[in-house]
């Protein structure tokens, strides 16, 4: 049984400019719950569409990545085809730009993937995404920001260069509790000085699924009213994502 | 149906210790400043209300008052760290007081050496950062060798290490200057004395940096005529 819920809520610098939520994420259970995909982008606030970068590249990741698993892949043909994923993905953009008559740079957005299959987890990460797991009670920063020296440097799904220096592994071991997050989140609730994970912030969010009243639209609407408050709100101005799966059987 | 939901309050169940405190990046900034003695009377008063005016003005700004990472290095009888790096909410416009002449040289090369060091101190302590910004504030020429700081200065610029200004007054060597950071951009004579102005276009520049995000590129306006547009 593979559990999920997750929420993309605006940040209070949107709110002010009336501009939408840029962050978006995705999730799909793959058949008979042999696995997952789950997806998280942030569009960046400098891109004029971002929200639709953000839309359209995790959509098409999704949807291609669906189509193109198989569980006897190996590990190799599995983070390769993760790659051609993001190569794909950045095609469909610069499309979907040309439609819009946009420049591809105004769809700008970070993308992260994450692929559980049974004993085996992988990831691509292209941006400052993130993704932490929880295994015997303990908690695993699982995929780090990639970033440039400077904070504001580049690193977007629609720049080729990005996705050339991109990451694409597999992790040495596998975590039952997972949960993926943008970069407003990162910044609450992991340290930046030594990577360590806030349990006390993550700890009832992994705890709702084993609780006997589990209903993923409940917990949803819960954890949006959390990213809505005005607690986080005085801690990050940025937009803000929380995508977190479960799968009971590792 | 309310005690179902109220299964699920994170609000409640996150606790105020959960939520961490992780440092805001810093923008380096060195202002380098010419407190030679042909800078007397009303260059150096000037300038003083001008530096003055920019910690006021950062102060203003919620998110550069804790940013910006401000240093201030006077060169003149010698080069003196008036200011180590420090955010405007934790430190104070220094004086500058006239004496000497000009070791631009000398105050250059110290300048990217301690900007150097800060960049080691954020990445021990996690800090994000941007590219450090360095000005050079003069009114005339270098009285020492500025072979090595020349050599060092152009480096850093080419490889994108550091945003350089080179701004002179009255009878500053501008094409000196431009020799120095071996590159005309953003090296200029400022109108006048008009400190005040050009650092009111500093802060306004540093507002719209630190509030950047990744991928932006900001057009900055330049306090003479044109509009010039670089990375940050």
């Amino acid at each position: 049984m593979i559990k999920v819920y997750g929420a993309s809520v605006v940040g209070t610098s949107h709110l002010k400019t009336e501009t939408p939520c840029h962050d978006a994420h995705k999730y799909r259970i793959l058949p008979s719950d042999w696995g997952y995909i789950a997806v998280v982008s942030d569009g960046m606030g400098s891109a004029r569409a971002a929200e639709i970068g953000s839309e359209v590249a995790s959509s098409f990741i999704l949807d291609f990545l669906e189509k193109h698993l198989d569980p006897k892949m190996s590990d190799e043909e599995v983070i390769t085809l993760i790659k051609e994923g993001y190569i794909e993905t950045h095609d469909a953009l610069w499309v979907e730009a040309t439609s819009r008559e946009l420049h591809v740079k105004d769809l700008n957005a970070t993308l992260l993937v994450f692929i559980s299959l049974k004993d085996r987890q992988f990831y691509g990460q292209v941006g400052d995404c993130c993704a932490i797991g929880k295994k015997d009670e303990t908690y695993s920063v699982l995929v780090e920001q990639q970033r440039g020296e400077y904070a504001n440097a580049t690193f977007s799904v629609c720049d080729l260069t990005s996705i050339e220096q991109g990451i694409y592994a597999k992790l040495d071991e596998v975590y039952p509790m997972v949960a993926l997050m943008t970069d407003g989140i990162e910044g609450i609730s992991i340290s930046s000085k030594d990577k360590t994970v806030s349990h006390l912030f993550y700890d009832p969010f992994f705890n709702a699924f084993l609780h006997p009243n589990f209903h993923q639209k409940d917990v949803e609407a819960a954890l949006e009213r959390f990213l809505s408050s005005e607690r986080v709100n005085k801690k990050t101005d940025d937009d803000k994502t929380l995508l977190f799966i479960y799968h009971e059987d590792l | 149906m309310n005690d179902f939901k109220n299964d699920f309050e994170f609000e409640k169940e996150v606790v105020d210790e959960a939520l961490l405190d992780n440092p805001e990046p810093r923008c380096p900034v060195v202002l380098l400043l010419d407190t030679s003695y042909s800078m007397t009377g009303n260059p150096i008063n000037q300038l003083n209300e001008g530096v003055h005016a920019l910690y006021a003005a950062l102060r203003d700004d919620d998110l550069a008052s804790v940013r910006v990472d401000l240093s201030v290095i006077s060169f003149g009888q010698s080069v003196q760290v008036l200011q180590n790096f420090a955010t405007v909410s934790e430190s104070q416009a220094p004086t500058l007081a006239v004496n000497g002449m000009t070791p631009m040289g000398e105050a250059i090369t110290t300048a990217l050496k301690n900007i150097e060091a800060r960049k080691n101190e954020y990445r021990a302590a996690g800090i994000s950062y941007y590219r450090p910004w360095l000005f050079v504030i003069t009114d005339g020429e270098p009285t020492d060798s500025v072979s090595e700081a020349s050599s060092m200065l152009q480096q850093a610029i080419q490889s994108k290490k550091v945003i350089f200004f080179g701004i002179g007054v009255e009878s500053a060597n501008i094409e000196r200057l431009r020799q120095i950071a071996g590159s005309r951009d953003r090296v200029f004579k400022l109108n006048g004395l008009n400190f005040k102005e050009l650092f009111q276009w500093v802060s306004s520049s540093l507002s719209s940096v630190s509030s950047s995000r990744v991928g932006d590129t900001i057009k900055l306006e330049k306090p003479s005529d044109d509009v010039f547009e670089f990375e940050v």
